[in-house]
């Protein structure tokens, strides 16, 4: 293979990723609340079809993505108000958040567009080129030639680790997800962290979700987050609730996809199953290698409240 | 002045305080003393704001207040120092302890000055911790240290301290009484939750007394005396609840350590233990004594060093073969160690003999209860049954339990680490009877304990460990207070 494939591979790894990245950055800020938001499949995907919805009606992409983040928050709304408000188990409320989507998403879609045969196509992003980064080999293709949604996503990460370790915010968000009894003590709004936290979450699933619809496929497709709400999940495991780590098991995963869609056209002997299990495979090599001290939150899918 | 008028908490099928009525002198030390499940500890926690009081009003300097959230406790000023209540663990010392009021400016927290402050609130407890550590790092008594630093940091005017010095070792809390002394100099009112009797003979104005949720008097300490205020706390005499040490003959050489090592923890450790022998482990924390007990029973993969059970030489590396050869352990922790908590006290005591209570894998439950029967009569442990939850039991009679199960699985030798650590007056003496006729009976047991009078009224021998090696030992005869302090602090006695 030369060094176009590789581009190719390393251009469309990115583009995976970046859904799981998103949703992962929420699902991180939710989880070191102490709060394990399952709806993260639901939300993305009812975020997906805010996405196309309001892409189609608006003819603007940006107002799609803005409209898909919306629809992620509403069903965040209902999640938080069961598990945090009411301290429901975390994750049968979620479960109740993912199968709701996935019938509600169904029955919108066809009350909006009819039951077509026909995929409808929206208003979607145009790739950007970085200046003097498109001209490097191999980092020109990770970096360059996006749709500004991936842009911004990656520079959430930095400002994701900057706000969760260097600010207070950061700091009360972790002693709530940590002992939220401690955190009470101490004059934080436990409650008030928690909600937020998984209103966010829910928003970042929500704009993951829209990217799949209006970036990527152009269209709406029931049921099209296809598990990527889950992947996430274990990407907020794997990168041990760090946003730097789980960039790296994001792309990871976005590349490993990326190779086995090549390899599926290359006709390779080897059956693609085999690379479809890599990214978990390399991400587990990775953890074993790397792992350090991390531990994830204290108080993590524990409800709070004071007696 | 706090007053408490007619303060009453239900909790659901208890009754943890009735109508407790009695005021607080402002600037003095004030214990409140009674037994495990007396109501001091919800009292102390009401106070703090932790729990909300369901009849009755509080007054701070006559004014009526309402402790509804910790927070709002600390905003009039009263703080508290509590095991439960302690930290995050995955946060450093300096967040931890500027957790309410973190340096920042327009969200960014001022590294520097978080740094600075969290020193300065250290410095006047325990200088030598390093504030960038997380705190889960800390042993508990330096975790507790953390957490008395940020009470004392936080600018209370009232510091409630619930059993401060159960975890601290002598030297930790030797400093904490200098500590409560200068707050008191500085007008601060402590509450002090304990039963421990020197500790409030030595720092307490004023003593209030609980009896099942019931107030049953509040007296100035200097009219008291240490019998009179056990009997107020258990409502009998005392000498029902001290019995007399048993002198048992000591029979044949049982264990005997060699020359016992681990890396960075002890070296050189070598002592023997006979049948019928209880031999105390005396030391500060961090002398290494609960390392060597992880080490004996296998848990230290680390550890170097031979070790004779019944004269022969036995190979230990995994608590399995500890267990094969007749040795149990007790550990500190026993929440986090010892007992399941959720299941059934049956099931805790039949757990390690599990493949003799069962057929082909099924349990015989019968013989697994008549088994329970005949250990929580033996042991006397206070249980509704023995099929009830074991998280329903109180904490002296969950460690009897924990012994239970090695008496059951026949130890010969046992480790007891802290056995009366947080449990009451009453279930203190008659762990420290059982521990006696244990080895009358002829147990070897190897005592750790951080109370000078457990080690020294139950040892045959007293071992002292500094600095991770044997200071010295000591015989039940030669051993007093001062000998044994002194060895575990290494000053060398007044003679010399």
């Amino acid at each position: 293979m030369d060094v176009v494939i590789f581009a190719g591979i390393a251009h469309a790894g990115a583009s995976f990723a970046l859904p799981l990245l998103l949703a992962a950055l929420g699902e991180i800020f939710a989880e070191r609340s102490g709060v394990v938001n399952i709806g993260l499949e639901g939300m993305m995907l009812s975020g997906a079809l805010g996405g196309m919805i309001g892409s189609y009606f608006t003819g603007s992409a940006w107002l799609g993505l803005g409209i898909g983040m919306a629809t992620g928050v509403f069903l965040a709304v209902i999640f938080s108000t069961a598990a945090v408000h009411f301290g429901a188990d975390q994750i049968v409320a979620g479960t109740a958040v993912n199968i709701l989507a996935l019938g509600l998403t169904g029955v919108v879609y066809r009350r909006v567009f009819g039951i077509t045969g026909s995929t409808l196509s929206v208003e979607s992003f145009d790739a950007v080129e970085i200046p003097l980064i498109h001209d490097l080999p191999m980092v020109g293709a990770l970096f360059s030639g996006h749709t500004p949604p991936v842009y911004i996503g990656f520079l959430l990460v930095p400002i994701a680790a900057w706000v969760l370790f260097r600010t207070t915010l950061g700091i009360k968000i972790r002693a709530v997800g940590e002992h939220p009894l401690a955190a009470d003590t101490a004059g934080i709004r436990v409650q008030f962290i928690r909600h937020g936290c998984t209103l966010f979450s829910g928003a970042m699933a929500g704009c993951a979700g829209a990217y799949l619809s209006v970036a990527h496929a152009n269209t709406f497709v029931e049921g099209m987050s296809a598990g990527r709400g889950f992947i996430a999940l274990a990407i907020v495991i794997f990168g041990r609730w760090h946003p730097f780590w789980a960039l790296g098991a994001a792309l990871l995963f976005g590349i490993a996809n990326a190779l086995q869609f090549q390899f599926q056209a290359a006709g390779s002997a080897v059956p693609y199953q085999f690379f479809l299990m890599l990214p978990y495979l390399l991400t587990l090599l990775v953890l074993v290698i790397f792992a350090s001290r991390t531990y994830p939150p204290a108080a993590l899918a524990r409800a709070y409240a004071r007696r | 002045m706090i007053q408490f008028h007619n303060v009453t908490k239900h909790y659901p099928g208890v009754t943890a305080l009735q109508d407790v009525s009695f005021s607080i002198k402002s600037g003095s030390c004030h214990a409140v003393v009674g037994e495990n499940g007396a109501g001091k500890s919800t009292l102390g926690k009401i106070l703090a704001g932790v729990q909300k009081l369901d009849e009755g009003t509080i007054f701070v300097e006559g004014m009526p207040v309402r402790l509804e959230t910790p927070f709002a406790a600390l905003q009039i000023g009263i703080g508290i120092v509590h095991q439960e209540l302690a930290f995050c663990d995955n946060l450093s010392i300096a967040e931890n302890l500027c957790l309410g009021k973190i340096p920042s400016s327009a969200t960014f927290v001022k590294q520097n000055s978080l740094t600075a402050k969290a020193e300065e609130m250290m410095s006047a407890i325990d200088p030598d911790i390093s504030v960038h550590q997380r705190l889960g790092e800390l042993s508990i008594g330096r975790q507790q240290m953390v957490q008395i630093a940020a009470a004392m940091g936080n600018g209370a005017r009232i510091i409630v301290f619930d059993e401060p010095t159960s975890s601290l070792s002598h030297v930790e809390a030797e400093r904490l009484f200098e500590q409560i002394e200068l707050l008191k100099l500085q007008g601060v009112t402590c509450v002090y939750i304990s039963h421990d009797m020197d500790e409030i003979f030595r720092l307490c104005d004023e003593v209030t007394v609980l009896r099942d949720g019931k107030h049953t008097g509040t007296h100035p300490v200097e009219n008291m005396d240490k019998d009179r205020l056990i009997s107020m706390m258990i409502g009998r005499s005392l000498d029902a609840y001290f019995p007399a040490h048993i002198e048992a003959p000591t029979g044949h050489e049982m264990l005997r350590v060699q020359n016992l090592a681990s890396p960075d923890k002890f070296h050189n450790i070598s002592f023997s233990l006979k049948s019928g022998e209880i031999v105390g482990l005396a030391g500060l924390v961090g002398a290494g004594r609960t390392e060597v007990a992880r080490a004996l029973f296998g848990l230290d993969p680390a550890a170097t060093g031979r070790i004779y059970i019944d004269g022969k030489q036995v190979h230990i590396r995994h608590p399995v073969h500890a267990m094969s050869e007749g040795m149990g352990f007790v550990p500190e922790d026993r929440k986090r160690y010892g007992l399941v908590l959720s299941m059934r006290v049956q099931e805790n005591i039949a757990l390690p003999t599990i493949q003799r209570m069962s057929n082909f894998g099924w349990i015989r439950t019968a013989a697994e209860e008549s088994l329970a029967v005949q250990y929580i009569e033996g042991l006397r442990i206070r249980t509704p049954s023995p099929a009830a939850p074991t998280a329903g039991l109180s904490g002296g009679n969950q460690q009897k339990l924990v012994l239970a199960r090695w008496l059951a699985a026949n130890c010969r030798i046992l480790i007891v680490d802290e056995p009366t650590r947080g449990v009451d007056v009453g279930a203190k003496a008659e762990m420290h009877a059982l521990l006696d006729r244990l080895a009358a009976e002829g147990s070897s047991i190897i005592l750790i304990s951080s109370e000078l009078s457990e080690i020294l009224n139950l040892s045959t021998r007293i071992l002292v460990l500094r600095n991770g090696e044997i200071a010295g030992e000591l015989s039940r005869q030669n051993a007093d207070q001062d000998s044994v302090m002194r060895l575990m602090t290494g000053v060398p006695s007044k003679c010399e």
